[in-house]
């Protein structure tokens, strides 16, 4: 049965993609979706692409491992979507539609009138985007594994060959339908976990005071000693609330918005929705417990929690449809990532980069863009046959070189008219080799800072884009310059007179 | 109550019953209100 609910899942996704693919006119329609999608739609996608692989698998995983202090990264990642769309949203959705962008570094290049910033947040976003994709690639397999009873690299396979098929094929219009879907399936299947399992172990009290007697930071916001201490708490401050607004896949959602106003409703669906998928993270909890009341066997890894627990508590109806929620939550931001990645190397390396600007014909950089989507899926997928360990720690770094790399340059760029080139191009340069520096040095053993690697980096971006743009002389960006028809809007008796 | 008068519900910290059951709903009250004010006279700032 389980097998059975897999499988329809599976297909209904591939029905889409396929269906998709008629829609596929050009680039605009591949990474964009034509910017004609309502407001269900758009939420639904930034809450979707939010709460990942990384999110369903990696994060309970962690929540088993060390309790709620984990929860602060969702807890604080809802806040983050609130503070993206108060913050970006609304510019974002209007410098791009004015200055015809697609793409992250499209609008960074408009905004501070340099080729050498849209290079350098290409190459982080695809190197973010690299490692985030192992993470999802990891949990997938993990899954699969799990539901279709085959081996680890055969499960891995069968995902990433359906995964193809619908975003190659079908773009953003099939990426964004599908979100839908999923999200759906994600929050009836976190819904169902959360009540069915409170419900096992005897209520909240009851699990917490066994958590508590198992190990008393179990349930504090942060650890008294260890890894999970105040710093940490402080970390995931910085890098899920401010640091949201630099992931490339969540923000790029908020151009393709049919109309602006639709963006009233957008933000409360993405936090809400985003909020009760995270629930599921309770699974983590409840494994802990009933391992120690010796009703199930421990997980031979903390990336086996979920699917070792939903396999053994839920009738095999059940488990399917939560089995079908966690590779919707995978699949949905595997494909946010690959499109992000593609349209890195596609529009702004090889287009605007190695030929200069040339323009190309909109059936050639089409047909590049799904080329370069499957190069990308076939290095990711070789990458990911001996992944890392943890899914959780894999994505917490990728999340972290999106945040020091693209969070000042892009928000406070699209806000401060005095942000300079100069300053933009050092910031997102010093936040992408700080982010992996410190994460190598860290995985290695060589220097383990108290703060999240992803976190110090955000901070030295920040500083240095705020400090160099201090010293360096201010410059005229076009985002900044308004239209007569804006200024008319603002002042109808000036714009009479000119 | 606890001993150093922080509300601390089925048994967390008190940190962790804020953060739980206050800052999380909060922040999507947040997202409500936001989207409520932000686009509350502005339907002709459509551009598409």
């Amino acid at each position: 049965m389980i097998l059975a609910i897999g499988i329809i899942y599976l297909l209904v996704i591939l029905v889409i993609g396929l269906l998709s693919m008629r829609h596929q006119k050009d680039m605009d329609t591949f990474y964009t979706g034509g910017r004609r999608f309502g407001p269900w739609l758009v939420a639904l996608a930034v809450s979707s692409t939010t709460m990942s692989g990384y999110g369903f698998i990696g994060l309970t995983g962690l929540v088993y491992e060390h309790g709620y202090a984990i929860f602060m990264i969702g807890i604080f990642a809802t806040a983050g979507i609130f503070v993206s769309f108060l913050v970006l949203a609304k510019p974002m959705r209007r410098i791009t539609q004015k200055f015809g962008a697609l793409t992250i570094p499209d609008l960074l290049e408009v905004r501070y009138n340099s080729k050498a910033i849209r290079a350098i947040t290409a190459l982080a976003i695809l190197g973010g985007a690299i490692g985030y994709q192992m993470a999802q690639y990891k949990a997938l397999g993990n899954m699969l594994q799990t539901v279709l009873g085959v081996d680890y690299k055969l499960a891995l396979f069968i995902g990433v060959a359906i995964l193809t098929v619908y975003v190659v094929g079908g773009g953003m219009i099939s990426a964004v339908w599908t979100d839908f879907i999923q999200m759906i399936v994600m929050v009836a299947g976190a819904l169902i976990v959360f009540i069915g399992g409170m419900k096992m172990v005897g209520g909240m009290s009851q699990l917490n005071s066994e958590l508590a007697g198992i190990n008393p930071d179990m349930v504090q916001a942060f650890h008294t000693t260890g890894p999970i201490g105040i710093f940490a708490f402080i970390s995931y401050f910085f890098i899920y609330v401010i640091g949201h607004q630099g992931q490339p896949h969540v923000v790029s959602k908020f151009y393709m918005i049919k109309k602006l106003s639709m963006l009233k409703w957008a933000c409360i669906i993405a936090a809400g929705t985003y909020g009760l998928t995270a629930l599921l993270w309770f699974v983590g909890l409840y494994t802990k417990v009933m391992v120690n009341r010796g009703e199930m066997a421990a997980p031979a890894s903390p990336d086996m929690v979920a699917p070792m627990f939903i396999e053994t508590f839920f009738p095999p109806v059940i488990a399917g449809l939560i089995f079908a929620a966690v590779m919707a939550a995978i699949m949905s931001t595997s494909e946010a990532f690959l499109l992000v990645a593609s349209s890195s190397i596609v529009r702004d390396i090889y287009q605007q980069i190695i030929k200069k600007g040339e323009k190309l014909p909109e059936k050639k950089e089409l047909s590049l863009s799904r080329w370069f989507t499957l190069v990308i899926i076939v290095v990711t997928f070789l990458l990911s046959l001996n992944p890392p360990d943890l899914v959780g720690w894999l994505g917490n770094a990728s999340w972290g070189i999106f945040a020091a790399s693209l969070v000042p340059v892009l928000s406070i760029g699209i806000l401060w008219k005095r942000a300079t080139r100069t300053a933009a191009i050092w910031s997102s340069a010093l936040g992408f080799v700080f982010s992996i520096g410190l994460y190598i040095l860290k995985v290695k053993g060589i220097y383990v800072p108290a703060l999240d690697t992803g976190a110090i980096a955000m901070m030295i971006s920040t500083v240095s884009l705020v400090g160099i743009s201090l010293i360096t002389k201010q410059e005229a960006s076009p985002i900044f310059e308004k239209t007569s028809k804006e200024k008319a809007a603002e002042d109808p008796a000036a714009a009479n007179f000119s | 109550m606890n001993l150093k008068g922080g509300i601390d519900l089925f048994g967390l910290s008190p940190l962790m019953t804020f953060m739980l059951f206050v800052f999380w709903p909060g922040a999507i009250v947040a997202s409500g209100i936001w989207g409520a004010l932000a686009f509350k006279n502005n339907e002709e700032e459509d551009v598409s």
